[in-house]
């Protein structure tokens, strides 16, 4: 190749990347790349039009930014609400659902943060996201930096050991654990996640000497907990159901509020004395400052899809209920949690 | 027996065929693309299972899969781009075939070893997944970081420019795989205070930034017209025939992959370059690794794809996703309503057995698929380069953003092209000891922390538990016995000197 069609390759390929770059950069909100709207139903759109009196929202697609993985707990619970919302909203537009996961949820959250408040770009988040990652001081929001457009379930973490262990409550739990310092494990999937930091405040108050072996998220702690490398899981109540239920694990301890019929006798955080903030819950967050017709129609048209029949089965098939809570409750929630998870990361010395 | 006949009625109906006939087409053609992995085509098509009855979508999704995994090994062939992180090893020894005009030889063997290793890693599915899962789960913390450590031995049996430069690399691969939240404490290391950081950098943007990217810099470079100069190419294909001197390379390799894939957390390419170390160290023709040995193909490929299979066993069986896709995989089922889980065998057993032998079927249709799409990308090598080094950029760059769809990940894959190019310069071409340290890295660190902490601080439990101390001893067997075999060589060539 002579020295001039190297340049022009040079050039293609540099401009072929500027290119790209630059159509990637432009904050588009028109992706649709989804078949859900394949799913089945009557379309109810005369009760969404009576709630879309003043705006003409929504007109174009919407995006819902999911800082998790394809494929996990929270991401399903998003496409799920994916593939209903374009029967509760008026004007039949596409959803598209887009994972942005890892580094903390901060480069998900951060892309919402940023995005227009026009009611085109939400997140659907879990409990870490806002609860408990601003108190680390690494973000540019906090808890309260978002509009909340509603809650959508909440499900307990709990502790759960193998059944033919010999502990049976939890207060058998803190006994043994007294009576034997430094032997007993138990696995969770991070140390700033939900269940750890509501098992943590336990541990300190009690001054339990416990080994905490650390994950990579809950199938990780399943794994090992189901191979008997940690004495206890701690973790979502959902990913050990199937386990309860085929009598391989028993939960001792409810971290949380919520109460499943497969844990129902389980010890809960209260009982013994305990702020219960083992609860994760999953809602819909927008950009600060959208406004509120916005947020209300959004708001509607959740409350909605959890009354269809359709969501309430695959919901319960993945071992959780639909548990509405509008923007101002949902707000107070995820406050409410930051607050105390704050206290909690303070005691462990987490922050800096 | 019922559910047998069942499921193979559910595998041969009209949507379940047709979703394996297209699903096998857009993995090959995802897989192939440098830059678009596995993963991202499966995550892609989920949608799309939403609306399908059970079987066919997740059918569709383990063809996209398996597909995707096969034809990585494809452009690591022609172009010495892998295109999936599977394909990686197969960078080792798949352009110099095609550098010697053997690119047909070498996509055939890819294409059969892998058919095998799939085929294989089906069969013992089907027969032994729950014996499996539970033989896989004794793997705890101490037995992941010695399964680690022997992967990172293979560091000096594929530095093929000296164990040093092997070693230098390694370090600085474990060192980028630092960067970002440490899962055990929490707490951020090496951001630089730089937002994006915390991240940490991802295998797919380095790997396509240290080959993908860096092999189009250097091939502008080089100013050649074509890829692989003037070589003629070979028309020879590769029968059936000629593979059966490769048959016990090719049965352990599938066997490395099916171990590996059987525990959750570990992946094909991994798989690939244990399986590569393993054949290079019982062949008779050790020279030829690194040079264009259709032999270390065959264990590459039929390691990578055996774990295809594998890897579905402690998701069908417990409930627990080994990989990406396999999360992937276990998300498609449980919006259908069917949760993985223990009792998914007793709930529905149609459905697994659906599964299970609609992934023997579906490597069957890939054979054929394959065979196709090797004599259209067989002339890829003849494009020239000034449409293909472009293209394929552009390739690599979408795919680097579409791993997290963001556009930090594109700049970590730039960084490292930039990176594996400068360093290029100072004689460190083979950079394979970086990915490998990349990928392991994190699995050495953090599951080396455990173990400790489950022992007290006591490293005692590397040496008590008995598989973790055998997968020890094999390790550093592994580097000791060559040493020993070398100076024995030396001292029995001295002493006939004498004589």
């Amino acid at each position: 190749m002579k020295k001039s069609s190297r340049l022009v390759t040079m050039i293609l390929a540099l401009a072929l990347v500027a290119s790209v770059s630059l159509t990637a950069c432009s904050s588009s909100t028109d992706t649709t790349t989804t078949a859900g709207t394949t799913a089945s139903g009557a379309s109810d759109s005369t009760a969404a039009d009576s709630t879309a009196a003043n705006t003409d929202y929504p007109k174009e697609a919407i995006q819902i930014i999911v800082p998790y993985s394809a494929g996990g707990n929270t991401d399903l619970m998003a496409r799920i609400i994916e593939m209903k919302l374009p029967e509760y909203l008026p004007n039949s537009v596409s959803i598209a659902t887009v994972n942005i996961p890892g580094g903390s949820y901060i480069p998900g959250m951060t892309e919402v943060y940023t995005a227009d408040p026009d009611g085109y770009t939400i997140a659907c988040v879990a409990g870490s996201p806002l609860s408990i990652v601003p108190a680390m001081g690494e973000t540019d929001y906090t808890h309260d930096s978002f509009t909340a457009i509603a809650m959508i379930t909440s499900f307990a973490n709990v502790v759960a050991v193998k059944a033919d262990s010999p502990l049976n409550s939890a207060q058998d739990l803190i006994d043994y654990i007294k009576a034997n310092p430094g032997e007993f494990s138990y696995g969770v999937g991070g140390t700033t996640n939900t269940p750890n930091l509501a098992l943590s405040s336990l541990i300190i108050e009690e001054e339990l000497d416990v080994k905490s072996v650390v994950y990579n998220g809950n199938s990780e702690v399943l794994t090992a907990f189901l191979g008997g490398h940690v004495d206890a899981y701690a973790g979502a109540s959902t990913d050990i159901r199937a386990y309860v239920e085929s009598g391989e694990a028993k939960i001792i301890l409810n971290l949380g509020t919520v109460v499943e019929d497969y844990y129902a006798d389980a010890v809960t955080m209260e009982d013994l004395g305990y702020a219960a903030i083992g609860d994760s819950y999953t809602g819909f967050v927008a950009p600060p400052d959208t406004p509120e017709e916005i947020i209300l129609i959004l708001e509607n048209a959740i409350k909605e899809i959890l009354q269809d029949e359709d969501v309430v089965a695959t919901l319960s098939d993945m071992g959780l209920q639909p548990v509405f809570l509008d923007h101002t409750e949902f707000q107070k929630m995820i406050s409410d949690y930051y607050v105390r998870n704050e206290e909690i990361i303070k005691l462990l010395g987490l922050t800096e | 027996m019922d559910m047998l006949l069942s499921s193979l009625a559910n595998v041969f109906t009209l949507s379940a065929i047709l979703a394996m006939l297209g699903g096998s087409a857009v993995g090959m053609l995802i897989g192939s693309m440098p830059g678009l992995s596995a993963s991202m085509g499966v995550a892609l098509f989920l949608p799309f299972t939403f609306g399908m009855d059970a079987s066919s979508g997740i059918l569709l999704l383990i063809s996209i899969y398996c597909s995707a995994i096969y034809s990585g090994s494809i452009s690591a062939i022609l172009i010495n781009t892998p295109g999936t992180s599977a394909a990686t090893a197969t960078l080792l020894d798949g352009f110099a075939l095609t550098k010697k005009g053997k690119a047909r030889k070498a996509l055939d063997m890819s294409l059969q070893a892998s058919v095998i290793g799939g085929l294989l890693s089906g069969v013992v599915l089907l027969a032994f997944a729950p014996q499996i899962a539970r033989w896989a789960l004794t793997f705890g913390p101490a037995e992941y970081f010695a399964l680690g450590l022997m992967g990172l031995t293979i560091i000096a049996g594929v530095s093929s420019e000296g164990v040093v430069k092997g070693l230098v690399l390694g370090c600085f691969g474990f060192f980028i795989s630092t960067i970002g939240v440490d899962p055990v404490s929490g707490i951020t290391r090496f951001t630089l205070g730089v937002k994006d950081l915390i991240s940490g950098v991802d295998q797919i943007p380095a790997m396509i930034g240290l080959f993908a990217i860096a092999e189009m810099f250097t091939q502008i470079e080089s100013g050649a017209m074509r890829l692989t100069g003037d070589v003629k190419i070979d028309k020879d294909r590769l029968s059936w025939r000629e593979m059966l001197p490769f048959k016990n390379v090719i049965l352990k390799s599938s066997v490395i992959g099916m171990i590996v894939g059987a525990i959750p957390g570990t992946g094909s390419g991994t798989a690939a370059f244990l399986a590569y170390k393993t054949a290079k160290g019982s062949s008779k023709h050790p020279e030829e690794y690194g040079q264009g040995s259709l032999e270390a193909l065959s264990a590459t490929e039929s390691a990578n794809n055996a774990v295809t299979g594998a890897a579905l066993i402690p998701m069908l069986t417990l409930g627990i996703p080994g990989d990406a896709v396999t999360a992937i995989l276990m998300g498609g089922l449980t919006i259908q309503g069917l949760a993985p889980g223990p009792q998914l065998f007793e709930k529905n057993g149609v459905l697994v057995y659906t599964i299970m032998i609609g992934f023997l079927v579906a490597n069957i249709i890939m054979y054929f698929e394959g065979k196709l799409a090797i004599r259209g990308f067989s002339k890829i090598c003849n494009i020239p380069n000034y449409i293909l080094i472009p293209v394929v950029i552009c390739c690599c760059l979408v795919g680097a953003f579409a791993v997290h769809n963001s556009l930090y990940a594109v700049k970590v894959a730039l960084v490292f092209g930039i990176i594996a190019y400068l360093i290029s310069r100072f004689g460190y071409k083979n950079l394979v000891a970086v990915l490998i340290a990349i990928i392991l890295g994190p699995i050495v660190e953090q599951n080396f922390r455990r173990a400790l902490v489950l022992s007290g601080g006591s490293p005692s439990i590397f040496f008590t538990r008995p598989i973790c101390l055998v997968i020890i001893l094999i390790s550093v067997g592994s580097i000791v016995w060559p040493l020993i075999k070398a100076h024995k060589k030396r001292t029995s060539a001295a002493t006939k000197v004498e004589k």
